[in-house]
């Protein structure tokens, strides 16, 4: 569940993570559907504030105490998510396993083709800066 | 609906065929282009200031009509009115009018001009009937000749030289791997019509299989698909970003490739009910692995489009992915019969999008494939 109070972050060089199903990455090439919501996420797409947890913290949150796989972590910017004319909302996990460092991005009102558009280019983003964490196994993934 | 009118430009043209403050005809086409330019200008604009919106508004193109509405003295004056409904205005015009004296400003100051490529092409058609001793002053409403924007052939020709820089784009290059050094990062690729030689960065997913194919020049051809830097008379001037590779046996079998078909489908083909969460991820059925195997197979032997990465999709179907130069290309096969694939140009907000009624028929490859090509810049 997602609690109140949420705050929209706008600084644009903090860095959020998000956490990489190992099926999502093939030679090294991270798939667009890691920034594209499930029909689970009911429009909101998770990520994690950089300055509430390290990325080993993510990964390890991640799988250890949600217990989904994760091949590690790449990151896109505040910045990248407000050129996309998305916005970092800040969305602490109250209930257990708590998650103050819970953000997320709202894709709820977009249409097929433009959530498309944005994972294409936010994909692109965290190619390029390459991943934030990846487990010592998972290095050559 | 309100009509309103207001001056848009005052253009200031001297020389000596202006002296008896009068405009030739020769030189009106002069305002249709300059209107052009504001058009596409404004366009951009409108899909960078709306990066939501797919499609401009209806009427957005009526929103500029501009007229010649009177010629006044001092050498020759034409002052440019524009007509719009002033209930659903849009500030892109404006915005445009003053990028395009910026961009000139740059260009006469040797500067880098700050407008797309693909608008600086435009500029092919404005100042084109200027002689050499004549110029155009570009004044904003209530701004004196004295400190507006002077256009002329000079700076028309350095628009247009400044347009023929390089550009990036999708390239694809069918050869041989000539030479590949690690120390300087760089690859050569040989190619069929064996005149030409194009440099590529070698990255390490690709390192392996660019040796081996300079290992067997002599023998195995292959297919890459990359970013490439293009000359402005389309030849390539290097491949900065490799991104999906083919190498070829001398039997026409397929050697290796980066992305792997039967590697990754059969990791696909692996996952159980829930593979994603725990909880979601449908498996993916051997039915749907088949058909993904077969069309794929088919536009490489018969279209050479490369393998694309594909992905597993929580609904129990298989996501293909193309990096294609500087778009993003994907589509979702499951047992829908028609799909949508879709277009992201990366440097940009276009996006395109085509429908396949039935991905498994005969005829669908090539939809796919034409699909593809037409995204693509160079191909050798």
């Amino acid at each position: 569940m997602i609690a109140i109070p949420q705050a929209v972050i706008t600084k644009i060089e903090l860095l959020t993570y998000r956490e990489v199903h190992p099926t999502w990455v093939v030679n090294s090439r991270l798939s667009s559907q890691t920034f594209k919501p499930t029909k689970k996420d009911a429009g909101k797409l998770s990520i994690r504030n950089s300055e509430k947890i390290t990325a080993e913290a993510s990964y390890k949150f991640q799988t250890e105490k949600l217990n989904f796989k994760s091949v590690g972590n790449w990151a896109i910017s505040v910045g990248e998510i407000i050129e996309n004319a998305l916005q970092c909302i800040e969305s602490p996990k109250v209930d257990e396993p708590q998650d103050p460092s819970h953000c997320h991005m709202d894709f709820a009102t977009l249409t097929g083709g433009q959530i498309q558009t944005k994972a294409d280019k936010l994909v692109v983003a965290a190619r390029n800066r390459g991943p934030t964490y990846q487990p010592p196994s998972q290095n050559q993934a | 609906m309100t009509i309103s009118k207001n001056e848009f430009l005052t253009s200031v043209l001297k020389g000596k065929r202006f002296d008896d403050h009068s405009i030739p005809v020769d030189v009106l086409p002069e305002f249709a282009s300059y209107r052009n330019i504001v058009m596409n200008i404004a366009k951009h604009l409108y899909f960078q200031n709306n990066a939501d919106r797919e499609r401009l508004p209806k009427g957005f193109a009526d929103q500029l009509k501009l007229k010649v509405s009177r010629i006044e003295a001092g050498s020759a004056v034409a002052v440019l009115e524009r007509e719009f409904d002033s209930t659903q205005d849009y500030p892109e015009f404006e915005q445009a009018r003053e990028l395009i004296n910026t961009a000139i400003r740059e260009a006469a100051y040797d500067q880098n001009i700050s407008l797309p490529q693909n608008i600086l092409s435009l500029f092919d058609g404005f100042g084109k009937t200027l002689k050499e001793d004549e110029s155009m002053f570009l004044c904003l409403p209530g701004q004196n000749v004295n400190v507006a924007t002077k256009y002329d052939r000079s700076v028309r020709g350095k628009i247009l030289a400044f347009n023929k820089k390089p550009t990036k784009g999708a390239v694809k290059v069918t050869g041989k791997i000539s030479d590949v050094n690690l120390t300087s990062g760089r690859f050569e690729v040989l190619t069929n019509d064996g005149a030409t030689v194009i440099s590529g960065t070698v990255s390490s997913e690709f390192e392996s299989m660019l040796r081996d194919a300079h290992r067997a020049f002599e023998t195995d051809e292959v297919i890459l698909v990359g970013l490439g830097v293009i000359n402005s008379d389309k030849s390539i001037y290097k491949i900065e970003t490799l991104q999906h590779l083919i190498c070829y046996a001398e039997d026409g079998s397929i050697k290796s490739s980066v992305p792997s078909l039967d590697e990754t489908l059969g990791k696909i083909q692996a996952l159980t009910k829930g593979w994603y969460d725990g909880e979601d991820g449908e498996p993916i059925s051997p039915v749907l692995i088949a058909s993904v195997k077969q069309t794929i197979t088919k536009l490489l032997s018969k279209h050479s489009i490369p393998i694309p990465y594909l992905y597993p999709t929580v609904e129990g179907g298989v996501r293909a992915e193309w990096s294609w130069g500087n778009w993003e290309v994907s589509t979702d096969l499951n047992s829908d019969e028609a799909l949508n694939i879709h277009a992201t140009l990366l440097s940009g907000t276009q996006t395109r999008d085509t429908v396949v009624e039935n991905w498994t028929a005969e005829d669908s490859a090539t939809t796919i494939s034409d699909f593809l090509h037409d995204l693509m810049s160079v191909m050798i």
